[in-house]
């Protein structure tokens, strides 16, 4: 399991710098074309938040790898070791169930929203809505990665 | 279980317990979407929905330019710099990222970013210098207010469409209470540094504060040019965030050659660790918003309240603890939309001055970003300096009564917020 | 309550402009609520949601093909996202004035689109009015064509728009609406196209000097339900709310008129100089060609039968 999640995690991370990088690149272009040129393209926000949403929700997933998502850790902190790590796996447990209903509520959403376009670029919506899913997917298996191997953790 | 009661004392219980926000935030919008019956799709739809915003992108941009700034050494002499003007006086690094925010605020119009900037640069200057780390991030936290109070605002925009009131006078606004805001964190700067003896560094002569400033030229030169581009019209407030990041990456690859490029993978998963943790509360808000929205739960309170006060300094009291109450659980920017008609409903009644009644609400929105529990300065500055929430907590509310207080003089005194108009 | 709620169904309105007055999406939803009252008295809830409370248009419009969302007042260009066909109300110069674009609205061309949209689980309830987009800009008042050049105008993100301004001659900056004022105050872009009521509504006044009434698109805001929400209904009130949309579209477009004609006025005692162009034809020649080319993506027979029926 290590394994699988150390691989996903590395492509993961290696899809949100490409992001990062397309989304400033592509607001450099039109900051460039339109006062240089005099003409901006049309398909550089779109394209600049397109990135923006993955840069998002594949953040969302790499914090639940990494445990960086901001919490409230007033009670877990005031807990002796054993209770807290039984908390933490509880925790991680819950994010894992709710990860999995938002893979399934994003494969929904594709089947029911689908066939549009945006409006600038006109790429079909679902390169958009696939993220959902995806981010439901990969939350998912990293939450299960610290419910079931916590000692990662310590 | 009522939808109302679940959004509310659902997300309070799992919060308690420590599950992330983000988790918390979107574990009660799915129990609400089972309890009400409503189409699951509405969760991924939602998200996907929050994530599509470009005023947003200045975040990651602007933080991805902070960590370039650090990784190449330009953050580390512009504090050197401005520190040979004033690290002889008591406070006076802590005064540096204050008055360093309320430059960097008239080129941000977003208070997570500019807590972002500063604080990236600041916060480790600060603690090599002696500060606590939780005062460092304190400091760097309530300094991130000035971001929408000092134009440009994205809070200020937002509003002025909400309420159809001029911009450019909502935008004067926020000028006075954002330098009175500024004005108290300086004395606390120095009251901290004198009851803490924090050490008073050595007054720089003449030639080292030139050396200093030759060694940051091109850190110093940042603000200009984004300043300069903003005000001349080269790009708009979240295009200067790419520009500052074009700028440092040139500086630090090509002309101080401090960075390598194989460096630069590293540099930008920073920046989107902590840009991730703010956005995607943000993302997954926007579902939440939409379900408290239908809920009708502000608008009975709304009612309630203008049916039961009489007074107009109670009302606005009571305006001001509602909304301050509510930003401890909700994203600021979203409570301004819902709640916006409502809330104007209210202060037309009583009389209220909609340009004064503006200021009011964006220095209370100002406010909630880094006032505990819930703040996206608070989160950034907590992922910056690693300190916990209630490190942190412990080391602002002497920030936060003072802003407070600039609340109250915004709120009661109405020529202090208009002096500019 | 809960017993209540069901035996009394709701339908929740939302839009992402003001609730004022004078909004044109505002008033399209209040003339539905009172419309359908008239009709049904208490026997339907209707709930509005102005300020994007219920979301932007695209997760607005996504939602009334999930059914979580039960009616919206969504700009056509939005819509278009959708059901591509739409895109032939956004064309350029296409309608001379409202009377044209109405009767093209009310008749063939209009019902084929509603058929569209239906199949896309979303229900077309009238043809609303957002009235005429106009230029403004800090340069010079746009007369002729010629007059476009060099001038930056922000435009939607959207191809017919950036195509219209090549066409034309001039410079289309495609932007965030969040950052438009801004760059217009801080000279970013010199101007930008939106409705007499957008301008006044955002004061854009306070940061723009001329008003050109070119008149250059139409812009229609539908009034739409989710087919799912429609369903539900018992069939008595599913033929209220069709009368019902009918009778408020009616209203909104009388209303929206009559505002158009005071905020010239009011825009230019606020201090824009406000100009007609010379020869609307000469306009409307320069773009001629961009029929051709989304003849495809709109449908043949749409575009045929709009520029006859527009005359
Ligand atoms: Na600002
Ligand atoms: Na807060």
């Amino acid at each position: 399991m290590r394994q699988v999640t150390g691989a996903l995690a590395f492509v993961l991370k290696a899809s949100l710098v490409l992001a990062v990088l397309v989304m400033f690149a592509a607001i450099v272009i039109q900051v460039v074309m339109r006062y240089v040129f005099l003409a901006a393209p049309p398909w550089s926000e779109e394209l600049a938040v397109l990135m923006f949403s993955w840069a998002t929700l594949g953040g969302l997933a790499l914090g639940v790898r990494e445990g960086f998502h901001v919490a409230l850790t007033l009670l877990p902190e005031a807990l002796p070791p054993a209770p807290r790590a039984a908390l933490g796996r509880a925790i991680a447990l819950f994010v894992a169930v709710l990860s999995g209903y938002l893979f399934w509520s994003g494969l929904r959403f594709m089947d029911m929203a689908g066939g549009s376009f945006s409006a600038a670029m006109e790429y079909p919506t679902e390169i958009l809505n696939v993220m959902a899913p995806i981010a439901g997917a990969l939350c998912c298996v990293f939450a299960l990665e610290h419910a079931l191997l916590p000692e990662r953790e310590a | 279980m009522s939808v109302t009661l679940a959004l509310t004392a659902g997300l309070g219980a799992l919060a308690v317990l420590g599950v992330p926000f983000a988790f918390a935030i979107m574990g009660v919008s799915a129990l609400a979407l089972v309890l009400a019956d409503i189409e699951p799709a509405f969760l991924a739809q939602q998200l996907i929905a929050g994530s599509q915003s470009f005023s947003l992108l200045a975040i990651p941009l602007f933080m991805l330019a902070g960590e370039i700034m650090s990784a190449g050494g330009m953050s580390q002499r512009l504090v050197e710099a401005a520190g040979t003007l004033v690290r002889h006086r008591t406070g006076g690094l802590a005064m540096v990222t204050v008055i360093a925010a309320l430059i960097f605020s008239a080129i941000s119009g977003s208070a997570p970013a500019t807590t972002a900037a500063i604080g990236g640069i600041m916060i480790p200057a600060m603690v090599r210098a002696g500060y606590s780390a939780p005062f460092a991030a304190s400091i760097a936290v309530s300094a991130g207010v000035l971001g929408p109070l000092i134009p440009p605002s994205i809070a200020f925009v937002i509003w002025g469409i909400v309420a159809e009131q001029s911009i450019g006078k909502l935008f004067l606004s926020g000028v006075v209470p954002g330098f009175a805001i500024a004005a108290g964190l300086l004395v606390i700067c120095w009251w901290h540094a004198r009851r803490h003896g924090v050490p008073k560094q050595p007054k720089a002569d003449w030639a080292e504060i030139r050396r200093a400033f030759v060694a940051g030229r091109w850190a110093l030169l940042s603000p200009i040019l984004v300043l300069g581009g903003i005000y001349g019209g080269v790009f708009t407030p979240t295009e200067a965030a790419a520009m500052s990041c074009l700028y440092a990456l040139v500086i630090g690859l090509l002309v101080e050659r401090r960075i390598k490029l194989a460096d630069l993978s590293g540099i930008v998963l920073g920046a989107l660790r902590t840009s991730a943790m703010v956005t995607s509360i943000i993302a997954v808000s926007t579902g939440f918003g939409v379900l408290i929205a239908q809920e009708q739960i502000a608008t009975s309170f709304a009612s309630w309240l203008a049916d039961n006060i009489q007074e107009k300094w109670m009302a606005l009291a009571g305006l001001n603890i509602a909304f301050f109450l509510l930003a401890a659980v909700m994203d600021e920017i979203a409570i301004m939309v819902v709640l916006g008609p409502m809330l104007i409903a209210i202060a037309n009644k009583f009389g209220v001055d909609p340009i004064h009644f503006g200021s009011m609400i964006v220095v209370n929105v100002a406010i909630g970003m880094a006032a505990p529990p819930i703040g996206y300065c608070l989160f950034v500055g907590m992922a910056i300096s690693k300190q916990s929430l209630a490190s942190i907590t412990r080391a602002i509310w002497p920030q936060i009564i003072v802003m407070l207080i600039v609340l109250m003089l915004t709120t009661y005194i109405p020529e202090f917020a208009l002096m500019l108009q | 309550g809960d017993a209540l709620a069901q035996a009394r169904p709701t339908i929740k309105i939302g839009w992402t402009t003001s609730d004022g007055a004078q909004d044109p999406y505002a008033m399209a939803a209040h003339y539905f609520k009172e419309e359908l009252a008239k009709r049904v008295g208490e026997r339907i809830d209707v709930q509005l949601f102005a300020n994007r409370a219920l979301g932007d248009e695209r997760p607005l419009l996504d939602g009334m093909r999930l059914g979580t969302v039960d009616m919206g007042v969504i700009t056509n260009a939005v819509i278009a996202q959708v059901e591509p066909a739409y895109q032939i109300n956004d064309m350029p110069f296409l309608f001379s004035d409202a009377a044209a674009a109405q009767r093209v609205l009310d008749g063939q061309v209009g019902q084929s689109l509603a058929q569209r949209l239906a199949t896309k689980g979303v229900v077309n309830l009238g043809y609303c009015e957002g009235g005429f987009r106009q230029m403004i800009n800090n340069t010079r008042p746009i007369v002729n064509p010629a007059d476009l050049r060099g001038v930056k105008f922000r435009v939607l993100q959207s191809p017919i728009y950036v195509g219209m301004y090549t066409a034309l001659g001039g410079t289309a900056v495609p932007m965030a609406w969040g950052e438009t004022f801004t760059a217009v105050q801080q000279g970013a872009i010199d101007g930008l196209e939106i409705p007499l009521a957008v301008i006044d509504a955002n004061k854009y006044y306070e940061v723009t000097k001329y008003l050109s009434m070119t008149n250059h698109i139409y812009s229609m805001i539908a009034l739409l339900m989710s087919k799912r929400s429609h369903d539900r209904l018992a069939p008595d009130l599913r033929a209220a709310v069709q009368e019902a949309g009918t009778a408020a579209t009616a209203r909104q477009r009388t209303a929206a008129a009559t505002n158009a004609r005071a905020l010239v006025g009011s825009l230019a005692q606020h201090g824009m100089t406000v100009n007609e162009v010379a020869d609307p034809a000469a306009f409307r020649r320069a773009v001629m060609p961009m029929y051709e080319s989304f003849r495809g993506a709109i449908g043949a027979d749409i575009v045929r039968d709009a520029l006859a029926a527009a005359g």
